[in-house]
């Protein structure tokens, strides 16, 4: 008879192992109870149990890596989940490779008031977040520019990108940050994100998560057929592999929902990435992509960007631990729960809501167990986006007040 | 060779004695129960292979669902066929083979048929399948007017990537017309249906589910057909035919100077709605 899956899953701890073989020797007439707990044979059989154990967590794992959708949900002692699986099932059976972690990037203003002039090298001038610390290097050769005042100093954009050691959302920085130079120059400071040209938040995409990936396998297999089927379209969009074929877009395609005007028989396809709607330059690639591997003839379909639906958040964080930063870390972890939402929202058949819940979830996970209560302000309820092609992005408004308490 | 096996072969002749080779034994089992475990978890991945609780996780992984009375076996088979099934996916076959699989075993007769009249069918007890291409007929064979005349479907160009599929249930389906009637002691959410006998809401969630997911991403289709005859809405049936104004629930009607609103779709059918 075939074990079940269950069964082949479920690992056996080393007392479950030694207290089958004990029962197993006591069936064939030895007389286990005789041994003692400290005589050679007991302790050949505990080893030989931890090793049975052992190797049945080997069992468990080949069973469910057998199939994608189990291999998503395997997780470690800790409950982070173990990607290998699922990178394997991922890359082999579908033929589908997780996307990576991309660093947050985009433009810092510098404000010269002093002398400082002259080139400064790409990888040259270094900045750290003020809360999370996490480390930005310029990209790009650039150049200051002296005779500013304190009245009328001289502002340069500086392109900036998280370092390698903080991949995806741990690079965040949001609006209204000023980062700290840790290559000082004389006169030159830094402005806030947000200001005088630089960019509003520095926002990075996060390693593909297993069940996204297992998303976006299935949709792979809607790519199969020349058919023009909702999950090839999303697919294609949703690759970065793929897209880079057709040109260089400033952030992954993380989301896409495909629309159909009934009267027009348009195909619309809303796309966002971690940050919020996809710009019109990323628009066009992926436009041009859908056309070249997706799009059937006769299809008419319309890349466009899912449109900007801010929120705002209040809260007040109560917390036993450090109060320094911890706002930014909760504005941060809001802002990476929306980047992991659908376009529409979730429920999309009741108009699309931004879950209370989820947001609630999202500062109670900033650093537990110190965050010991958290009281939103605002929204008080589930947000309804309204509109289907809704992504829901952090409100510049919104205001994060930490409070410490004492240990309970 | 099994490991209780190679444990005695192996051993010096003391551990072969009455009470070592029962030492031995007792341990050795375990890792050739291991070593079997860990062959059927290589082998449970396979749809011939599987053990039947693994059958939600292999249709997850397939995204083949199984019929609301399939057999196993057929879902299996199905399921072995996953990558030439999905390589139909968003043409009329793709959605017939879907459809199919829902009511399986039944091999009641289907249709995919746009307004400009192209029609892509089963007829009843030919089975489905890959290599096995559904009929084709169209465009402008016989035109399939589902809403041309009702609001608010009526554009110009409206017509442009709709189809309708109907369905003929035949007995193996469990399904037939509805004998429900108002006052007859049935309550709501009750897990009946009013216009189907012997059929559940989840079947038809299942069918609306598997037509959305295996349509063409720029297909609209307004309503699935349950006709109770194969008279009505069939290419050179003579029965029932959509008039242009089933794109909603009722249509007004004059007659001898009085306009009243009537119901715009044929009462002979039942019509799930739904499928965007």
């Amino acid at each position: 008879m075939i074990p079940s899956l269950a069964s082949l899953i479920k690992t056996n701890t080393a007392a479950e192992s030694l207290s089958l073989m004990l029962e197993i020797a006591a069936d064939l007439g030895l007389s286990t109870t005789s041994w003692g707990p400290f005589g050679m044979l007991i302790a050949a059989m505990e080893t030989m149990a931890t090793i049975v154990s052992l190797e049945s967590q080997s069992v468990s794992d080949i069973a469910q890596g057998g199939y994608a959708s189990t291999a998503a949900a395997m997780t470690d002692g800790q409950g982070n989940e173990i990607a290998t699986w699922m990178d394997l099932v991922g890359s082999e059976q579908y033929g589908v490779v997780r996307s990576p972690a991309v660093q947050a990037e985009g433009f810092v203003a510098l404000a010269n008031v002093g002398a400082m002039q002259g080139p400064c090298a790409a990888g040259s001038v270094h900045f750290r977040h003020p809360s999370t610390g996490a480390t930005y290097s310029n990209t790009l050769d650039g150049e200051f520019i002296a005779a500013g005042t304190a009245l009328a100093p001289v502002y340069v954009l500086m392109p900036v990108e998280a370092d390698v050691a903080y991949p995806g959302s741990n690079g965040n920085a949001v609006q209204g940050v000023t980062l700290s130079m840790t290559t000082p120059f004389p006169g030159v400071s830094v402005c806030a994100l947000g200001t005088l040209g630089s960019s509003d938040n520095l926002v990075g995409t996060d390693a593909e998560l297993n069940f996204a990936f297992l998303a976006r396998c299935k949709k792979k297999l809607q790519a199969i057929s020349p058919d023009g089927a909702d999950g090839a379209l999303k697919y294609v969009a949703e690759t970065p592999s793929i897209v880079a074929l057709f040109g260089t877009v400033s952030a992954p395609i993380t989301r896409a929902r495909r629309w159909l005007d009934y009267a027009t028989g348009i195909v619309w396809l809303w796309i966002a990435n971690a940050d919020g709607p996809a710009l019109a330059g990323d628009v066009a690639v992926v436009q041009e992509a859908e056309q070249a591997l997706a799009v059937p003839t006769g299809m008419d379909l319309v890349v466009a960007p899912a449109t900007d639906s801010a929120i705002q958040v209040v809260a007040w964080i109560y917390t036993t631990g450090p109060v320094a930063g911890l706002d930014v870390l909760a504005a941060n972890a809001v802002a990476s729960y929306f980047a992991s939402l659908p376009i529409g929202g979730t429920n999309l058949a009741l108009d699309g809501v931004v879950p209370l819940s989820g947001i609630l979830s999202a500062i109670q996970a900033v650093i537990p167990p110190a965050v010991t209560g958290v009281n939103l302000v605002t929204p008080g309820s589930n947000v309804v986006l309204g509109a289907s092609s809704a992504v829901p992005t952090l409100a510049t408004s919104s205001a994060f007040f930490v409070v410490r308490v004492a240990p309970p | 060779m099994s490991f209780t096996d190679a444990v005695y072969t192996l051993s010096p002749s003391w551990w072969r004695g009455w009470a070592g080779s029962r030492f031995l034994y007792s341990i050795a089992v375990q890792l050739d129960a291991l070593t079997d475990l860990a062959a059927y978890a290589v082998r449970a991945r396979f749809p011939s292979l599987a053990p039947p609780d693994a059958d939600p996780y292999l249709s997850l992984d397939r995204g083949i669902d199984r019929g609301y009375q399939e057999t196993r076996l057929s879902w299996l088979a199905r399921c072995r066929e996953w990558l030439d099934r999905w390589a139909h996916c968003g043409s009329p076959w793709g959605v017939l083979m879907a459809v199919r699989g829902v009511i399986s075993p039944s091999l009641s007769a289907v249709t995919v048929v746009t307004p400009r009249g192209t029609w892509d069918s089963y007829a009843d007890g030919v089975q489905d399948g890959i290599g096995v291409a559904p009929s084709h007929q169209g465009p402008g064979v016989q035109w399939f007017d589902w809403c041309s005349l009702s609001w608010p479907y009526s554009l110009p160009n409206g017509v442009l990537g709709r189809a309708v599929v109907v369905v003929w249930p035949d007995p193996d389906t469990g399904w037939s017309q509805g004998t429900r009637t108002w006052g007859d002691g049935s309550t709501w959410d009750d897990g009946g249906l009013w216009d189907v006998d012997g059929g559940t809401a989840a079947e038809f969630r299942s069918l609306l589910s598997a037509v959305a997911t295996w349509k063409s991403g720029g297909t609209w289709v307004p309503a699935i057909v349950l006709s109770w005859s194969s008279a009505d809405f069939s290419l050179g049936g003579v029965g029932a035919q959509p008039d242009g104004h089933y794109g909603t629930w009722s249509k007004l009607v004059t007659s001898g100077g009085r306009t009243t609103r009537v119901p715009s779709r044929y009462a002979g059918a039942a019509y799930c709605a739904g499928v965007i």
